[in-house]
């Protein structure tokens, strides 16, 4: 049965059943989706990785980058996608390339941890959260199952499965970090493992989640000030468990999770290629199945946290300083060229997906859920390991049905490639672009993506006592449809 | 711009924040408003933020009080940070006291918090932030109050939440062997196992949850049921709906008892035997008591050490099995052992003596693992990260290297650190001033597994005695490091300490452990190493980079570290940078990899442009240029190494003063008291989970006075902070009738 049929009798059926108390917010927007009678859910894949993405990286190849000092918009049609990302060919009429936004503010050098999706400079990158992250923003503006959905790729190496979660990239506030899943079979478990589930299940565990409430509850009662803040954010965990239980369980009852499950491998995956895989897997699958509209898949946990098995064995950091991989016997650089490939594939393969389901156009055109989605994909250090952020390549997938211009290489004023000041290097990344001081920071993306998705800002997370101007972290008319 | 007084004499400064403190100090139940907030702005910031020429453009003389708009918000954000670091008011115009300045920081944060606009409410808690709080006044004798903490959870360390794995069975239940803590806590700057940092939150409740169900079954599949204490289990499993009342309770009994180790109180009692009857009669036996188990296996007590007086009472000792765990995570990071529990069952363990008692068996005895205690060297130093300090192969090349196994100095490290624990003699001063440390030891637990391999072969008793080191594994490397000159198994022992050249070691801050771990990955870190003795030894303040600021060191190698440095002595730099860089300068007598030298590398720029004209005279004779990613081979050359550096302005005097090796630096360090308080400040921080407030003045005093009078013992030490108010006493909250309002998660 078409998934668009079964979403609509789904949610025609969950808003009566007793789930509809408890998530009537949610419901009344699904439910006018259900009836034709609301805009379809702007769906965003973050996909951020380690190692920088080198400008050459993103660029057409028969667009070399030049210094250009002013914003210049050039179609893609008919253009060669570089090795990186070339397996994102097939979506090139809604790809676009940015050249020139700016992140040296937020000091992102070998990883920026939670300033990469913020944009907000902070006393330390991987435990202080001074604001809300743009999936965190996003995800608040459409809430579902899992308003924000956050997978992590962290392969250590070794058999060793590592840990379960990591607070790495994302944030719904000052000092509320979100924590992701390091390991697919955990993050199946959690979206997906009711499939064989009795439907007593949900029942059972409903009661087992408010009987721990109560425990929770009851020390609750006996703390109070900044310590209870610890209590309070386990009882809104336990709140949330509780409410996604009970949405669970009429997805389960209407057949919608054994649906789209994916398949997982019988043993938990170890190399970081079968662990991005089976992260990209869970991610289409839980957006086909509605639980979530908002996903960000962080390789390498904004810091240079996982190795490259099933590409490479030799060192990440070391291939960031463009080290030779002695077994493969290609430079540092080719490998990052490499990994950049593997994730735009599994990348393209997650569209791909969302391509084959049928959903209405924001326009109520026919389409498919690809047309109300967008890929960002994008490097957590900028331009690479060592930067400056003097330039932040991005690259996006999809329009949201027009509302944002597409198939355009978008490059605000740069210098292409400085003069090597360091003819001494210890290493070599290839010259840098820079982008002039005054271009939008990587800020300003962000604020346009709130824009298209319905939810406008005059910024995003402007930080007190910076230089910049308003303008630089406003939205890019350049992009906005 | 205009900037007020001169600073202050000290003796005047002391005198200034007595009388403040006397007179305008908003005390218990009295908070900043809105108003002294205006007169907090009106001294300390307007002279140069008012009038019609405001410095750098900003007024806050006119600057709204009751902020709504943006701009208002932002200015004030902007504000708390300048406060916060004490970037403002600048040095040379007159300082707030520091309850003054937390004042006005407390208002500016409530009053953003609820504007929507709240600053990361979780920084002023990290210990980073502790030494803000007046060292003079904490050590005076005048500080005074109730250092009682307010009653609290403490979330496990993932260390100790794989320990409740392992003892439910991951190690010896294949089905379990996947399972792993929901969170982990990263080595920072600040400790990382603070009371309040890392909260769970849903993704890691979640996890619990599901992990707990899957020890439920793998208990009542795996476990012998049928003796004690889990016969009581076993009989409600067979009976099922057919349980009778008092079967029901003891099983409720003996489930608290085998998972939580203490019997369930009257409420607990009730609740869960209705839970658990309900359960049996609606699941069955088996279904019926997994389930139970696993609501058990989420009391919060599994997740959290819970520390809060008995309920009734306002002021008080936790219960005594809570008190128990406190104790134990506090230093073994696992539940209570045996006596320990008996001590708390057997009311044992209701006063501070009791307490002692119990606190001195455990750190008396060498068979009871207490890596908390080695973990608090390991945060204080801040040793940990040195493997995570990234040198690539070139660098490596360039510098002599054949393998690099940065792992082993952090477990010699520790060993060093256990080692002088066992000592227990002049802690402190022996791990500043010691030229021993141990050789190739290695840690299975946490450390690569070829360090591992390495040592067993090497280390096994059947290895020859003849046998040399292996030249794979960085084992030779290492020694050469630490200039030990072992050659055969029958030279080396994981088990003794080898002295380093006495002439070019002295203590941890000579150990490559921690030269390492505070050097990046082509240079030292004079920045880093300066930071951590001002703020670690000499208890002062480095305020937070200014995000204005693009921190980088102009990459040049052909110069030395301290020439390139110099970019931190313009005006806006060096009001900050003067409190780090004089005092991690003259660790460049080592190089980044923690090798004593006497003269510094530096790429030869003459050379190497030379080698790059070779080049391209050989492209040319080929008929092409130089790629454009043609980097030269860089030729290298010694020159002359400075080793000098000083102490400035440290809030002791007498330690002020110019040095010239970091062996002066550090001996005049190891033989100061001020340095030592300072340590026990953080051991205080470490071992009771927060900073320390003007209250706790007391029992710093106390602490660093049983520190004293037993010879440097860290035990005496430790013994002391864990039997004060501080760490023991714990107070009720006064809720609001809103305190109290149901979260709506029963329905």
């Amino acid at each position: 049965m078409p998934l668009d049929f079964a979403r609509r009798r789904f949610l025609k059926g969950v808003s009566t059943g007793t789930a509809g108390l408890v998530l009537a917010p949610l419901l009344a927007r699904v439910s006018a989706l259900a009836a034709g009678n609301a805009a379809p859910p702007r769906r965003v894949v973050f996909l951020i990785f380690d190692n920088g993405f080198h400008e050459r990286a993103a660029q057409p190849v028969d667009l070399p980058l030049a210094d250009t000092a002013k914003t210049t918009q050039t179609s893609l049609r008919g253009l060669t996608l570089p090795f990186d990302i070339e397996p994102l060919q097939p979506f090139q009429d809604r790809l676009t390339v940015i050249q020139g936004l700016r992140g040296h503010h937020l000091h992102v050098d070998h990883g920026g941890g939670f300033r990469s999706l913020s944009g907000l400079p902070s006393a330390s990158k991987y435990t202080s959260v001074v604001g809300e992250s743009i999936d965190a923003a996003l995800g608040q503006t459409q809430p579902t199952v899992f308003p924000l959905l956050a997978l992590g790729i962290a392969a250590n190496g070794r058999l060793n499965l590592g840990p379960a979660t990591s607070r790495c990239s994302s944030g719904w506030g000052a000092g509320r970090p979100v924590s992701s899943f390091l390991r697919p079979e955990i993050a199946y478990e959690s979206l997906f493992g009711s499939v064989g589930a009795q439907a007593n299940d949900f029942a059972r565990r409903r009661k087992l989640l408010d009987f721990i409430a109560g425990d929770v509850k009851r020390l609750r009662s006996q703390i109070a000030g900044p310590e209870r803040e610890a209590v309070d954010q386990h009882v809104e965990a336990l709140e949330s468990l509780f409410q996604r239980n009970d949405r669970l369980a009429d997805m389960f009852e209407r057949g919608e999770l054994g649906e789209h499950a994916p398949r997982l491998p019988e043993k938990p995956p170890v190399m970081m290629t079968e662990i991005a895989r089976g992260q990209c897997e869970i991610a289409a699958a839980a957006l086909i199945a509605g639980l979530t509209n908002v996903v960000t898949i962080s390789s390498g946990l904004c810091g240079l946290e996982t190795t490259y098995t099933g590409i490479s064995n030799h060192g990440t950091h070391s291939l960031g300083h463009n080290e030779t991989d002695p077994v493969l016997k290609l430079s540092g650089l080719e490998v990052l060229g490499r990994y950049r490939r593997f994730l735009a594939g599994e990348a393209a393969r997650l569209l791909e997906k969302l391509q084959t389901v049928p959903e209405a156009r924001a326009d109520g055109t026919p389409g498919t859920m690809l047309d109300n989605t967008l890929l960002v994909f994008l490097s957590d250090s900028a331009n690479r390991q060592h930067t400056h952020g003097e330039n932040w390549p991005v690259v996006l997938v999809g329009d949201w049905g027009g509302r944002l211009k597409a198939g355009q290489v978008v490059t605000y004023p740069l210098a292409a490639g400085i003069a090597r000041g360091n003819e001494y290097a210890n290493h070599a990344f290839g010259p840098p672009a820079s982008g002039a001081l005054s271009n939008p920071l990587i800020n300003a993306l962000y604020c346009t993506l709130l824009h298209a998705a319905g939810a406008p800002r005059d910024t995003f997370n402007r930080a007190p006592g910076l230089k910049e101007t308003a303008a630089q972290f406003g939205p890019l008319p350049e992009l906005l449809g | 711009m205009a900037l007020g007084r001169r600073f202050p004499a000290p003796l005047f400064r002391r005198l200034a924040t007595v009388i403040w403190l006397v007179l305008c100090c908003p005390g218990p139940g009295r908070v900043a408003t809105a108003r002294d907030l205006d007169a907090f702005v009106g001294k300390y910031c307007g002279d140069c933020h008012g009038g019609e020429d405001p410095a750098a453009d900003l007024r806050l003389d006119t600057l709204a009080t009751a902020p709504t708009a943006p701009d208002d918000l932002a200015v004030w954000k902007r504000v708390y940070e300048n406060l916060e670091s004490r970037r403002m008011p600048p040095d040379e115009a007159v300082q707030p006291p520091s309850v003054e300045r937390r004042a006005a920081l407390d208002w500016i944060r409530t009053t953003l918090a609820a504007q929507g606009a709240p600053v990361d409410p979780a920084r002023g808690r990290a210990s980073v932030h502790g030494n803000w709080v007046d060292h003079e006044l904490l050590f005076s004798g005048r500080a005074e109050g109730d250092s009682a903490t307010p009653s609290r959870v403490w979330r496990l360390s993932d260390e100790a939440y794989e320990a409740f794995l392992t003892r439910l069975g991951k190690g010896s239940d294949e089905s379990l062997r996947d399972l792993s803590p929901p969170w982990q806590l990263r080595p920072g700057w600040s400790f990382p196992d603070y009371s309040s940092a890392h909260q769970i939150g849903e993704t890691e409740v979640e996890i619990h949850v599901r992990a707990s169900q899957r020890i439920a079954r793998s208990l009542l599949k795996n476990r012998p049921f049928k003796t004690p204490p889990y016969a009581p289990l076993a009989a409600v499993v067979q009976q099922g709906a057919a349980a009778t009342r008092s079967q029901v309770t003891a099983a409720v009994v003996g489930a608290f008892e085998v998972l939580l180790g203490r019997r369930p109180d009257t409420d607990e009692a009730t609740r869960y035997t209705a839970f658990l009857a309900e359960e049996l009669r609606e699941s069955g036996g088996t279904a019926g008591m997994e389930q139970f188990l696993t609501a058990v296996l989420c009391h919060p007590s599994v997740l959290y050490r819970l520390e809060h007086p008995p309920a009734g009472v306002s002021r008080g000792l936790p219960p005594p099995e809570d008190l128990a765990r406190s104790l134990s995570f506090a230093l073994t990071d696992r539940e209570p052992d045996a006596p320990l529990a008996a001590a708390a069952a057997d009311g044992q363990l209701t006063t501070a003596t009791d307490v002692r008692r119990q606190v001195e068996r455990i750190l008396a005895d060498d068979t009871i693992a207490k890596p908390r205690v080695v973990r608090f060297f390991r945060d204080y130093f801040g040793y940990e990260t040195a493997p995570e300090v990234f040198k690539d192969a070139k660098t490596q090349r360039a510098n002599g290297i054949v393998a690099w196994t940065p792992t082993y100095f952090v477990t010699d490290a520790d060993r060093l650190v256990a080692w002088v624990l066992a000592r227990d003699r002049d802690v402190l001063k022996e791990l500043l001033t010691t030229n021993q440390t141990f050789a190739l030891t290695y840690d299975p637990r946490r450390y690569d597994k070829d360090a591992y391999y390495t040592n067993t072969r090497f280390g096994s008793p059947q290895t020859p005695p003849e046998t040399r080191f292996p030249k794979e594994g960085g084992a030779l490397t290492t020694l050469a490091v630490y200039e030990l000159n072992l050659q055969t198994r029958a030279d080396w022992s994981p088990n003794v300490p080898y002295q380093m050249p006495a002439e070019h070691r002295l203590g941890l801050l000579t150990h490559p452990a921690w030269l390492v771990a505070h050097s990046s990955n082509f240079d030292n870190h004079a920045i880093h190493r300066g930071r951590w003795i001002r703020e670690r030894l000499l208890g002062g303040v480095v305020p937070e980079v200014p995000i204005t600021v693009d921190a980088m060191l102009p990459d040049e190698p052909h110069r030395t570290l301290r020439d390139r440095m110099t970019v931190t002595r313009q005006a806006e730099c060096w009001k900050c940078h003067k409190a780090m860089d004089p005092l991690g300068l003259p660790f460049e007598q080592f190089d980044h990899f923690g090798r004593f030298r006497t003269a510094e590398q530096v790429v030869d720029a003459t050379a190497t442009e030379t080698l790059r004209q070779q080049d391209l005279a050989l492209a040319r004779r080929r008929g092409r240029d130089l790629p454009a990613d043609y980097v030269p081979q860089l030729a290298y050359k010694k020159v002359p190494l400075d080793t000098s550096g000083a102490i400035e302005e440290a809030l002791d005097p007498t330690l002020n003063g110019p040095v010239r090796s970091p062996f002066e630096l550090i001996r005049r360090l190891a033989d100061s008291t001020f340095v030592e308080q300072v340590f026990v400040r953080h051991a205080f921080r470490f071992f009771l989970g927060r900073n320390e407030t003007y209250a706790d003045g007391p029992t710093l005093v106390a602490a660093h006075t049983a520190y004293v009078n037993h010879g440097g013992s860290m035990r005496a030490l430790i013994a002391e902070l864990l039997t004060s108010d501080a760490f023991l006493q714990r107070t009720a909250p006064v809720l609001s009738p809103r305190d109290d309002q149901p979260t709506g998660v029963s329905r």
